[in-house]
């Protein structure tokens, strides 16, 4: 076993094992802080994967910035846990997500499976390199990406789109989850149901016009 | 200009009127009269944007093969490219040319028109939108970002003809028109799909006009259709979306409840964006279904031909039996664009789209004048009635708050008050009806309501009464009669000439449609403006500010010269005429290298042209004729109404509403209700229940097989649609995470069914 | 340091996170636990897009630069998920997606 195995077994587990009590743990609090420590794990794979940049943004963004965010939403809504921490389907979604899990396993698995008479699995990558192992990955290739984002024949229209959805983004949650003075509420609510109110009064003047037309009629 | 400043310019014309929008949202929805001029002005801009484009390019002799194009990277997706852009081709140059003088036109209208309205800035912005969105559209290049902006002007549509939300009617209106249109876009977005896998592109320019994409195209059998190549499915569907938006049978039903908005944005959906957006793509895919013709494939022509000719039949009845102003136009719209949708159907695409552009002027025109004389009438009934709905403490809150606008015109429910009435007695309510009693509701768009405008609000008349010459194809003066000459011309060729069962068919049906065309328009002018006033609101009615009679001037103007620019080079006189102007045959000449597969133009013929001149003569002359003397007079029952159960039938627009209630609505609305608790007890146990009792079942079944065969096969029946029944109960649960699991084992279906039976 | 970790080593951890994620989607009883397993599917698909990237095509950008829009799709989720869930918390005292069934009218 290579070192580098070694190092893809030790943070695998600790990025599953703190994924699964992400989800089982009924104290929101501890499943925040379990959230963090998969989020490590992923850059630490990050770092084996020599995506140094990207081990750092996940650091930033994920551990910074969404945990904090996320730990805030949990205290922010505190006080309404208790019971258990799964929902009345949590058996379904089990099950669903055991099939998909074993389902996935098998297409990815390195070697062929037979079942029901299909082979699955033992897929064969065009891996760059070849039998000459991986090539080193370019000391440019950060450079690169950031021409490629400013570069209109690569990426620069969908990242300053990106840049329009964040704000976009952030304008919109801050008015969705502003305080809002009671007395607007009230005075909105007031209004619609005046609305309301005025319309059902108008229909109900509209339908007796069946009276004088019958007299009419007959 | 250089090639370069011109796509730039095509690329910045929809921007204006989005801007508008925004700014108008975001900083000007306090000040009224900024945010209308704001909205004019940005419209007017982008006009003159796309009008130096038009004019820039129009020359040019290779533009079908060549147009102005300039498009960008959007995404990379590995090894390809998705490329956004714009193009101007013949096609897109001419509504280029349309598309933002009518908008901006309604937009000005609407100055005045909305001019009480409280919520008037919100308003233009999302009549900005609208008019953006179908300027992306008109100016795209590829078909998934007409799809985009397709999708925007379905979420204004939905916002404007919902404008008045707190009404019931309106909120269903918009609803309705939302979900119907939903049907076609999705068969839009499974074509748009299909003609991706097949072809690798969407650009119209690669696939629509390289010949060898286009054959193997035709050549592919399609997916799981035997009979059918690719071209023709791909086509198929995406006519689909053209069914929906274009309000073609059987997804027409949304387009009358349309009007449920303010008129201007009636003239928008019915003339300049919505409803031609859909005939503009199916003219954009025309060479799918020219190339699936040449190797022999019918079919699709057929279907379009079919839906198209049965569309222009229905519309023109319904319109026949209708006393709504704006419903008459509202199937008139629908019954026009059956006429585009058969020339098409037929090959006629020059034909098609020449209708598309005159209907849209001379439509926008019928909306906007109609809308004129219900703002007339309104302010006419006002003035007599002073301010008693202000004393009626019921209607109190709706005035002080929203204005005329909220109760007055464009109130006309689906099922109201009048039509109940109708239905009940069969033979209908009579024009005294209406102002019997100061306590019933005066509506200001019901033409019984009216007569005798004609004297009050002249330039009004003038111009509706072009519009409406223009609709019948009142002959040589108006652009209605050669664009409707143009498609007689072409189905006379084709199908008498030639011997086209379809074409033959095709030309029947709109002579006949075209003569009830006549007929309604004669009936709707008479019926608006001749005679004595019926009512003290229509005596009472006064011609209204400029912002409303310079657009009715303008668009009468183009009502009249659009069909100019296509008279056939060989009509009698008029072609020579037209000839030393250099405008015989232009539009023609224009946008027909467009085409893949080049029909030879039929050679003029006096039979087509004698047929259209008698039913346009005829229709309007007969309708002259009925709604004359007593029939216009206060309590006389309309003709029409001596038609018995057939009015019945056409009034009630030949019951499509009600069809669909009960086929699709009600048993779909069942199978909601009862389509759950297998969240709750648990969907695992629920298959695995259902399959014990389906095993129980068919041992039963087995056990008592030679017993008593019928019981046994009953019961089993019965006893397997009762556990159907109960697995699909209370389903709707509106928690999203059951949805989420229902859409989760849905994919494992999928994704199982793929691996184990597709890719085998 | 890759020497002998086969791509499908990150694919099928990837795999697992992607479905552990989904089992908090669907099955937990509170709208922020929701999120996070939204987040961690969100990562499962990140670590795909660079696992791919390294093996198979380390010298162009495009692992990357998507990688690098899921990161910032990711913020903006977020944030508007958190807010709703806020806003949703002050009308109904309640983040327990069960008892959110406006949907159904």
């Amino acid at each position: 076993m290579t070192f580098g195995q070694i190092l893809f077994i030790l943070f695998g587990l600790v990025t599953i094992i703190a994924a699964v009590m992400v989800v089982v743990r009924r104290n929101l609090f501890h499943a925040a802080l379990f959230l963090v420590l998969s989020f490590f794990g992923v850059a630490a794979l990050y770092v084996l994967l020599e995506a140094y940049f990207f081990a750092a943004a996940q650091v930033l963004v994920y551990v910074g910035a969404i945990s904090i965010l996320i730990i805030f939403a949990v205290m922010l809504t505190r006080g309404v846990m208790g019971g258990q921490s799964g929902n009345s389907q949590w058996r379904e979604a089990a099950v669903i997500c055991g099939i998909l899990l074993v389902g996935l396993v098998g297409l990815l698995s390195p070697v062929a499976i037979n079942f029901l008479g299909r082979n699955f699995g033992g897929l064969q990558w065009r891996i760059a390199g070849g039998a000459a192992g991986l090539p080193v990955v370019s000391e440019q290739i950060l450079a690169n990406l950031g021409m490629g984002f400013v570069d209109l024949n690569q990426y620069a229209l969908p990242f300053v789109l990106s840049g329009v959805l964040i704000l976009l983004a952030m304008v919109g949650a801050i008015w969705v989850a502003r305080e809002r003075h009671p007395a607007e509420v009230l005075a909105e609510r007031k209004q619609i149901a005046a609305e309301l109110a005025a319309d059902a009064a108008a229909e109900a003047i509209t339908t007796p016009e069946v009276a004088p037309t019958e007299q009419h009629a007959h | 200009m250089t090639q370069d400043t011109l796509v730039t310019l095509t690329a910045l014309a929809p921007l204006p009127p989005i801007i508008a929008f925004a700014v108008i949202a975001l900083f000007t929805n306090r000040q009224r009269a900024l945010s209308a001029w704001l909205a004019v002005g940005m419209m007017a801009l982008s006009l003159i944007m796309s009008w130096i484009v038009v004019f820039s390019v129009i020359g040019r002799p290779d533009l079908a093969t060549n147009p102005l194009h300039g498009s960008i990277a959007w995404i990379p997706t590995g090894d390809t490219s998705l490329s956004m852009g714009v193009s101007v081709d013949p096609l897109g140059a001419l509504f280029l040319f349309m598309v933002p003088l009518a908008c901006t036109l309604i937009i000005l209208y609407s100055v005045g028109y909305m001019s009480h309205e409280t919520r008037y800035t919100r308003f233009f912005a999302y009549l900005s939108l609208f008019a953006g969105s179908m300027m992306g559209l008109v100016v795209s290049d590829n078909l998934l970002s007409l799809f985009i902006f397709w999708e925007l002007m379905g979420f204004c549509s939905y916002s404007l003809i919902g404008f008045f939300y707190y009404k019931p009617s309106a909120y269903n209106a918009a609803v309705k028109a939302f979900m119907t249109t939903r049907v076609g876009d999705m068969l839009l977005i499974l074509g748009m799909v299909y003609l991706y896998t097949q072809t690798g592109s969407l650009n119209f320019h690669d696939v629509m006009m390289n010949k060898t994409v286009l054959e193997h195209l035709a050549e592919t059998p399609a997916l799981l259709i035997p009979g059918l190549s690719a071209a023709g499915l791909a086509g198929l569907l995406i006519f689909g979306g053209t069914v929906g938006k274009s309000a073609q049978w059987p997804l027409h039903v949304w387009l009358p409840d349309a009007m449920e908005g303010p008129t201007p944005v009636s003239a928008m959906i019915h003339a300049a964006t919505m409803v031609s957006a859909g005939i503009f793509m199916l003219l954009r895919f025309f060479n799918l279904f020219a190339i699936s013709a040449e190797v022999g494939n019918h079919t699709p022509m057929l279907i379009i031909g079919l839906i198209g000719s049965l569309t222009a039949f229905m519309g023109a009845t319904i319109a026949l039996a209708q006393f709504d102003i704006k419903r008459v136009l509202a199937f008139s719209t629908i019954s026009q664009l059956g006429f585009m949708v058969a020339a098409v159907g037929i090959g006629a695409y020059g034909a098609a789209a020449f209708h598309l552009l005159t209907h849209a002027f001379f439509k926008a025109l019928l909306f906007l004048g109609s809308g004129s004389v219900i703002h007339g009438v309104e302010h006419g009934h006002q003035h007599v009635t002073g301010h008693h709905e202000h004393g009626d403490p019921a209607r109190a809150g709706l005035d002080d708050g929203h204005g005329h606008d909220a109760h007055g015109h464009d109130t006309h429910a689906i099922e109201d008050g009048s039509r109940k009435t109708e239905d009940l007695h069969g033979h209908g309510p009579s024009f005294v009806s209406s102002h019997s009693s100061h306590k019933e509701e005066f509506d200001p768009q019901d033409m019984r309501n009216m007569g005798g405008l004609r004297s009050k609000m002249p330039i009004t008349f003038i111009t509706f009464l072009i519009g409406g010459l223009a609709l019948a194809g009142f002959p040589f003066i108006t652009a209605g009669f050669w664009s409707k000459d143009e498609i007689f011309a072409e189905a006379y060729h084709f199908g008498i000439g030639q011997g086209q069962p379809l074409a033959t068919l095709v030309f029947v049906v709109l002579v006949l449609s075209a003569l009830m065309t006549a007929f309604y328009t004669a009936r709707q002018i008479k019926l608006t403006f001749f005679g004595h006033p019926r009512t003290d609101a229509a005596a009472h009615a006064s011609e209204n500010t400029w912002h409303m009679t310079l657009p009715l001037i303008v668009l009468a103007f183009f009502a009249i010269f659009a069909g100019f620019v296509n008279v056939p080079k060989d009509f009698m006189g008029f072609g020579d005429i037209f000839k030393s102007l250099g405008l015989a045959g232009w539009l023609k000449d224009f946008i027909t290298p467009m085409l893949i597969i080049k029909e030879e133009a039929p050679a003029f013929n006096l039979v087509p042209v004698l047929f259209s001149l008698a039913v346009a003569l005829g229709g309007l002359g007969l309708g002259w004729v009925v709604y004359s003397g007593r029939n216009l007079e206060v309590g006389v029952p309309d003709p029409v109404q001596k038609l018995g159960g057939l009015y019945t039938f056409l009034n009630r627009r030949w019951m499509w509403d009600e069809l669909y209630r009960a086929v699709l609505i009600n048993p779909l609305q069942a199978l909601a209700d009862n389509y759950t608790r297998v969240v709750d007890k648990g969907i695992i146990d629920k298959i695995l229940e259902g399959g014990f009792a389906i095993g129980s079942l068919i041992a039963d079944g087995f056990k008592t097989f030679d017993r008593v065969f019928i019981t046994g096969f009953s019961d089993t029946v019965g006893r397997a649609f009762k556990g159907l029944g109960n697995f699909l109960r209370d389903l709707q649960t509106g928690q999203v995470q059951g949805y989420l699991l229902s859409a989760m084992i849905a994919v494992l279906v999928l994704v199982g069914f793929f691996l184990f039976v597709l890719a085998r | 340091m890759l020497n002998g970790i086969p791509l499908s080593w990150f694919l099928i951890l990837a795999a697992a996170l992607f479905c552990i994620g989904l089992y908090g989607a669907l099955a937990r009883k509170n709208a922020v636990a929701i999120l996070m397993g939204v987040e961690l599917m969100l990562n499962a698909v990140n670590i795909n897009l660079i696992a791919f990237w390294r093996y198979l095509n380390p010298s162009a950008t495009v692992g990357l630069a998507f990688a690098a829009f899921v990161f910032i799709v990711a913020a903006a989720e977020a944030s508007v998920g958190l807010a709703l869930i806020i806003s949703a918390y002050r009308n109904m005292r309640s983040v327990d997606p069960e008892q959110m069934d406006l949907l159904k009218m």
